[in-house]
Formats: structure tokens, sequence, C-alpha cells
């Protein structure tokens, strides 16, 4: 674990510098546009944290193991982590840029709309203490909120091609070293993802042996 | 498909006999009309542009005020256990519940869309198949992760408000679909101009009745 | 070097937000830890 907190700490001094000293500043946007090397790979981990959760949920259905529930649980908790450091630095990039903090971009609103729904998944996690039914129930919202995730984005897509289009999110023309800079700091992202991960399970499974001793000491 | 059919008449006959819900569901819906009316500052003339909003708003409230009943008199006897230990499947538990909860959507949409029309001036003349096409769209969408997630609430003792909290997040792409659909009719346009939203809406029904159908067996037995 | 402080802002929220979530998630699990180690003494004692 301590190893993949160190690599991801080199892989992100790497990506600062290649981003700050590598990568040219951006003609149009100018320097606020080396925000988007640390937002785009937020929101590719965010979304990969919702992948996850997807998948463990349907497989803790399926094989009802508890280490399936701890494992969608912790890469949800990541994932509205992410989700809120996505939405806070989009905003930060849209003020100076398109002079309002928030637009109701497809992205944005996509990423918006995901955290309310994992947020409400927080929410239903504490309010239900009988861990087989907090689990299922948990699996099942973690299916149905990413099963919503096409159609929440076609959605905002299709509100905003109707309304007439004020700004375009998906037009920055990117220079290979930019291209470079861009790449390690999603390699840094997922790297600290999967130390995230380790640590927030690891949590998990020791909760569990802590129920597990409690239950053999009420015995005796 | 019997066993669903016993389910449906023996919900349909307890909530008819108390009454009280759908008289509840029915109240709010018109409350919500007349506070959005005062609120908005419309008055009696409203623009086409925020008409489909209000009227699917005061629509939606009072559909989860229903749907919140949907398993709550299973759960107050523990009736649950004795349909689970039945032979009936959970798919025709679902599938009736699913039944009963549109019912009731649709008795309070009879009701309430006349009303909005009249508190709020709109004009519907020859439209109203299209309406229709909407509001059924909607209606089972709705009625399909509700009944889902219905289940689900019904069994959290700690937190009563769980209900809109889990089924708003994910029913929002299906609200915008229908108010966009319902405000570009009710501003006279062709269908061709909000057929991308019915198709939406229809995506949304499809792969939501499949998830909801599937996911249902594991939830009512944890419930 | 126009904007800078939006720039400076949104680094600032990104590492602290990581930062704190980090900090928040080890110091949990060192509870938990230590709780763990407690009920095992525990359970040795009782036999």
């Amino acid at each position: 674990m301590r190893k993949l907190i160190i690599i991801s700490a080199g892989l992100f001094l790497a990506a600062i510098y290649l981003v700050f000293f590598y990568a040219p500043v951006e003609s149009v946007m100018g320097i606020v546009q080396k925000i988007f090397y640390f937002h785009l790979p937020l929101a590719f981990t965010a979304f990969f944290s919702y992948l996850v959760a997807f998948v463990c949920g349907l497989l803790y259905l399926v094989k009802k193991e508890s280490k399936w529930d701890i494992y969608s649980a912790g890469s949800v908790e990541i994932g509205v982590v992410l989700t809120t450091l996505v939405l806070i630095t989009g905003s930060l990039w849209a003020r100076p840029i398109w002079n309002t903090w928030w637009t109701w971009d497809p992205r944005l609103t996509t990423s918006l709309i995901l955290w309310l729904i994992y947020a409400a998944y927080l929410i239903l996690r504490m309010s239900i203490e009988q861990e087989s039914k907090r689990a299922t129930f948990c699996a099942v919202m973690a299916i149905i909120g990413f099963v919503d995730v096409p159609i929440v984005f076609m959605s905002a897509r299709l509100w905003r091609s109707i309304h007439p289009v004020v700004v375009k999110s998906n037009s920055i023309a990117m220079e290979p070293s930019m291209k470079l800079a861009l790449l390690l700091a999603m390699f840094a992202f997922f790297s600290l993802w999967f130390a995230l991960f380790r640590i927030r399970t690891s949590g998990g499974f020791l909760l569990e042996k802590i129920k597990h001793l409690e239950n053999r000491i009420m015995e005796k | 498909m019997k066993q669903a059919w016993f389910i449906i008449k023996k919900d349909l006959m307890i909530e008819f006999r108390k009454k009280e819900a759908l008289m509840s569901m029915l109240f709010f819906g018109f409350l919500v009309l007349v506070i959005l009316n005062i609120a908005t500052g419309i008055g009696s003339k409203v623009a086409s542009s925020v008409s489909g909003g209000i009227l699917w708003l005061a629509i939606i409230f009072s559909a989860v005020l229903g749907l919140d009943r949907i398993f709550a008199h299973e759960n107050e006897n523990r009736c649950i256990d004795g349909l689970l230990l039945s032979p009936i499947e959970p798919e025709s538990i679902f599938l009736a519940k699913m039944a009963v909860n549109l019912i009731f959507m649709i008795i309070a949409e009879v009701i309430l869309i006349p009303l909005f029309f009249i508190l709020y001036n709109n004009e519907i003349s020859g439209r109203l198949p299209m309406l229709i096409v909407i509001v059924m769209l909607l209606n089972l969408g709705f009625s399909s992760v509700g009944t889902l997630v219905s289940a689900m609430s019904s069994g959290i003792k700690k937190n009563d408000m769980m209900l809109p909290i889990l089924l708003f997040p994910v029913l929002i792409p299906l609200i915008a679909a229908t108010v966009k659909s319902t405000t570009e009719l009710l501003g006279g346009a062709g269908v061709a101009k909000y057929s991308q939203w019915l198709y939406l809406t229809g995506a949304f029904d499809l792969i939501f009745f499949g998830s909801s159908y599937l996911l249902f067996e594991h939830v009512i037995k944890e419930g | 070097m126009k904007n800078l402080n939006f720039l400076v802002a949104a680094y600032l929220f990104i590492w602290s937000g990581l930062f704190l979530y980090l900090l928040f998630i080890s110091g949990r699990q060192k509870k938990l830890g230590q709780k763990l180690e407690m009920l095992e003494e525990l359970l040795k004692k009782k036999g």
C-alpha cells in the first residue's frame, strides 16, 4: 500500500512538471487551461469508480459475498469525492473562460446528476443497519445508478442541442506535448485511485473482522 | 399472471375502501398547482415554456405520495412475508405492484390534468392523443423504478425520507424529457420537433422496466 | 498570467480535497485497527 502511494506521488510530481514546464500555455484560454490536465483525469477516475461499483454490485447480487459489497461501497465513496472535485474545478474553469460559474453543458450536467445519484447512495448506506439488507439495497442502487448514465448524458446533450449553443467545451486543440502531460496525469490519477481504493476497502474488511470478534466475545 | 391479478385486486380493494391515500394524492397535487401559480406570480395566462414543468411537478409530487403507500400495508403486519412464503413469484408481485401504482397515477392524472388546463388557461384542442402518449410514457418509467425503490424504502425504518431521495436523482432524465416534450406540445409544435424526447423516454422505460423487473426479487427478499 | 487566481484555487481544491480524504480514511482505518487489537486481547483474556 505504501508503495502505491509513493508511486502515485512520484507520478504526480512528474505530471505537474510536464504540465507547467513542458506543455505550452494554451493560446486562447491562457493559463487557466492547465486546470484541464487534472480536471479530465478526475472525471475519468470518477466515472471509473462508478463502473467498479456497478460491476461489484452485480457480483454481490450473484454471489452474496460481503467483499463485493465492501468494494462497491468503497468505490462509490471515492467516486463522490472525485465528482465533487470535478464539479468544483469545472466551475473554476468556466468562470474565467465562459464568464459563468455554471453552464448546463452535457458533461457538467451529467457529472452533477451522477453526484446526486451516488450521494443518495451514501445516504442510503447510512440509513440501514442490518448488513445483508444494506448490501443488497446498495448493490441495487449502484446498478440502477450506472444504468441511468447513458440516458442522463443523452438527455443533457439533447437539451443543449435544442437550445442555442453558447459555449463549446470539446474544441481544445491539443499539441503532442499537451497530450503527453495529460497522459501522465491520467496515470497518476489512476494510481492514486488504486491507493485510495486499497485503503478504503481494507478499512471495510477491518470493520467486518471487528463485528465478527464482537460476536464471538458476546457468545462467551 | 393469475397471481399478479389476485394481488392487484386485493390492493385496489383495500385502497378504495380506505380512500385516504387516493384523496391525499389528489389533494396534494392540486395544492402544488395552486402554490406554483401563486409563487411564480403567473396569474391566469401562463407561457407555454414553463407550463410543462408546472404540470409535471404537481403530478410527480402527488405520484410519490401514492408510491409510498404501495408497500406500506404489506409491511405494517409483515404481510410481505406471507406473500413471499406463498407460491407467488416475486416477478408477479412486481408486476402487480407496478400495475396498482399505474392505476393510481392514471386516476390522479385524469383529475389533475384538466384542473391544470383550467387553472392555467391552457388550450389543448386536438393535441390530446399526443398528450396521452407522453403521459403514458412517463407513467411506465416512473412506476417501474418507483416500484423497485418503494420496495427498498419501505424496508428502511431508520429514515422515512429515502423514497424521494433515491427516486428523484434517477428520474431526472425522464422528467426532463417529459417536461420538454409537453412544453413543445403545448407550444403548438409538431411531433417532429420533440420526437427525439419521446424516443429518449421510451428508452428510459425499456431499460428501467427491465432492470427493475430483474432486481426486484433481490430487494423484496430483504425487505 | 491572467486568471492565475482561478488556476491556483482549482489546484488548492484538488490537492486539499484529495489530501483530506486520504487523511480521513487512513484515520478511520487506524481507529478500526486499534479497536481490533483491543478486541483480540479481550478475547485472549477470556480464553
